[in-house]
C-alpha cells in the first residue's frame, strides 16, 4: 500500500472512530447550540456581552479560535494518542500493515476534518442568524467564508501542538492538562512580553482579521501564515519522529 | 525453512527487567510455545517481534525481513494478540472487525461475518464490546488476529479468561490453522495447554532462555511438559539444552 493510500485509510478509520463516540457527537450538538445561545444574549436587555449582529460570524470565529477549537483539539489529541495508549487501543493499528507515519498523519487529518465540521457549522449558523437579524447587506459573506477557511491554519497549529504533547504523555488526563497549560502559558508569554509576541503562533490566532477590512495587508498576512505553517511543520515533524520511536 | 529467527535478543526496562540474549527459530508450520511464569519475558519477546518495542541488541528475522525496517510488510502476513486483546470498547464486535479489515492492502471485509460465526460471536455482533465478558473479548481479539488469513500467528496467552468451551473452541481453531500450515508462536504459563497445541517449547525464566525442546521428545523423556518444566527449573537457570 502506498503512503498516500495508508494515510487516506487511517484518516477514514480515525474519523469513523471519532464519529462513533458519544462525546464527539455531543460536542457537535453543543456547537450547534453555541451560536444560538450567544445570539439570544444579544436580545437580552442589559446583557453583559454586547456585539453587532452584522459581525456575529466574526464574533463566533473569535470564540471558536480562542476556546472551542483548542478545547476540541486538546480533547481529541489526548484521546487519540495518549488515551489510546492508556487503554491499549494504540497497538491495534501499530500491529497492522500500516506504517507509523501514516497512523500519526491519519489521526491528525481526522482531527482537522472534525474541526472543519465544527467551523462549517458555526459559519452556517452564525451567518443565518446574522442575516436574519441584521439583514443581507450587513456583512460580506465572501469575506466571512475566507475568514473561516483561513482559521483552519491556526487550528492546524493548535492541533499539531496538541498531538505532540499527547504523544509525549502517557495518560489522556495528563495530556489534556499539559495542552491547556501550554496554550495558556504561550498566550500569557505573548501578553507579558510584547517583544516576543510576533514570534509566537498565538499572536496569529485571529489572522482572519486581516482579510476583513477593505484593504488586505498582503505582506503581513503572508508573514503570519508563514509563521503558523512553520510552527505547524515543526510540531508535526517532532511528533512523527517521537511517535515512530514510541514503545507500547 | 525458518519463518522466524531470533538471535541474542535483549531488551532491558528501566527497572532492569526484560529479556536477555533470547535465541530461537520457528520453522514453517511449527507451533512454538513460550513457557514461563508471569513476568518472565514472554510478552516482551512478542512485543519486540511485532515492533511494539525496540530491542537494545540482537537480531530478528521474520519472513526474511527485519521488523524494525519492514514492519508493515511483516504485519501483512502476521496476526497477533498481545497482552489483553486490543479492542475499541465503544464499537460493536462487527465494527471492530470491519474497521481493522480496512487496514489490509486487500480489503478483508468479506471475512468479517465468517470470523464472527467461527468465534461464535455472530449473535452479539451489534453489541458494544464494553459489554462483553473477558472470554468474549479474547475471542474477538483472536478473530481480529485471524481476519487477514495470516501465515504467522503470535498469540500471548490466547485462552486467558476463557471458560471451558471457549478454550476448547480456540484450541480447535488453532489446530485447524496448524493443519493449513500456519506457523504459530504462543505463550502460556499453563503446561497442559502447551502440550495439546505445541510442537516445540522454549522455557523462559526471569528474562533468560533456559531450555528449548521438541514436545514429542520431552514427553518421551519426562512424561509431560509440566514435569519437564519443573525439572528444568530445579536444574537451575542458564542450562540451555
Amino acid at each position: 500500500m502506498s503512503l498516500t493510500k495508508m494515510i487516506y485509510r487511517c484518516t477514514e478509520i480515525e474519523f469513523l472512530k471519532i464519529s462513533a463516540q458519544k462525546k464527539y457527537r455531543v460536542m457537535i450538538a453543543l456547537t450547534v447550540l453555541l451560536p444560538i445561545a450567544i445570539g439570544l444574549l444579544h436580545f437580552f436587555p442589559n446583557s453583559v456581552i454586547q456585539f453587532s449582529m452584522g459581525n456575529f460570524p466574526y464574533t463566533m470565529l473569535s470564540v471558536a479560535i480562542y476556546f472551542l477549537i483548542p478545547l476540541v483539539a486538546f480533547m481529541m489529541a489526548s484521546d487519540l494518542f495518549a488515551g489510546e495508549q492508556e487503554r491499549g487501543e494504540l497497538k491495534i493499528m501499530l500491529t497492522k500493515p500500516v506504517n507509523r507515519m501514516a497512523i500519526a498523519i491519519g489521526k491528525f487529518c481526522a482531527m482537522l476534518v472534525y474541526i472543519s465540521v465544527i467551523l462549517a457549522i458555526l459559519l452556517i449558523l452564525s451567518s443565518i442568524i446574522s442575516i436574519a437579524t441584521a439583514g443581507f447587506g450587513a456583512s460580506n459573506l465572501f469575506s466571512i467564508v475566507i475568514a473561516y477557511c483561513l482559521t483552519l491554519v491556526p487550528a492546524m497549529v493548535i492541533s499539531a501542538m496538541a498531538t505532540l504533547i499527547a504523544t509525549l504523555t502517557h495518560t489522556s488526563t495528563a495530556s489534556f492538562s499539559i495542552c491547556l497549560l501550554s496554550f495558556l502559558g504561550i498566550n500569557f508569554l505573548g501578553l507579558a512580553f510584547s517583544g516576543i509576541a510576533p514570534a509566537l503562533f498565538t499572536n496569529y490566532l485571529t489572522i482572519y482579521k486581516m482579510v476583513i477590512g477593505s484593504s488586505i495587508p498582503i505582506i503581513q498576512l503572508l508573514f503570519g501564515i508563514g509563521i503558523l505553517i512553520g510552527y505547524g511543520l515543526i510540531f508535526m515533524s517532532i511528533q512523527i519522529n517521537v511517535f515512530e520511536k514510541k514503545e507500547c | 525453512m525458518s519463518v522466524v529467527t531470533i538471535e541474542h535478543l535483549t531488551k532491558k526496562y528501566s527497572n532492569h527487567r526484560g529479556i536477555n540474549e533470547i535465541t530461537f527459530s520457528i520453522d514453517k508450520g511449527q507451533v512454538l510455545g513460550l513457557l514461563g511464569p508471569n513476568g518472565s519475558g514472554k510478552t516482551t519477546t512478542m512485543k519486540l517481534m511485532t515492533g511494539l518495542l525496540k530491542p537494545d541488541s540482537g537480531k530478528m528475522d521474520l519472513f526474511g525481513l527485519d521488523p524494525l525496517e519492514d514492519g508493515p510488510k511483516i504485519m501483512a502476513k502476521t496476526g497477533c494478540m498481545i497482552e489483553q486483546p486490543g479492542l475499541y470498547h465503544y464499537l460493536s464486535a462487527e465494527q471492530n472487525l470491519s474497521l481493522v479489515s480496512r487496514l489490509y492492502p486487500e480489503n478483508r471485509s468479506n471475512r468479517v461475518d465468517e470470523m464472527l460465526e467461527l468465534f461464535e460471536l455472530f449473535p452479539y455482533r451489534h453489541e458494544k464490546v464494553r459489554k462483553f465478558s473477558m472470554g468474549m473479548k479474547q475471542r474477538l481479539g483472536f478473530a481480529i488476529a485471524l481476519l487477514s488469513e495470516p501465515e504467522l500467528l503470535i498469540l500471548d496467552e490466547p485462552t486467558n479468561g476463557m471458560d471451558i468451551s471457549g478454550t476448547a473452541l480456540v484450541r480447535d481453531i488453532l489446530k485447524k490453522e496448524t493443519d493449513k500450515g500456519v506457523t504459530i508462536l504462543l505463550s502460556s504459563h499453563l503446561a497442559h495447554e502447551m502440550e495439546q497445541l505445541c510442537t516445540h517449547v522454549v522455557v523462559i525464566e526471569e528474562g533468560a532462555m533456559i531450555a528449548s525442546e521438541s514436545v514429542d521428545k520431552l514427553i518421551k523423556e519426562y512424561g509431560s511438559i509440566e514435569q519437564y518444566y519443573l525439572n528444568i527449573i530445579k536444574k537451575g537457570k542458564g542450562e540451555v539444552r
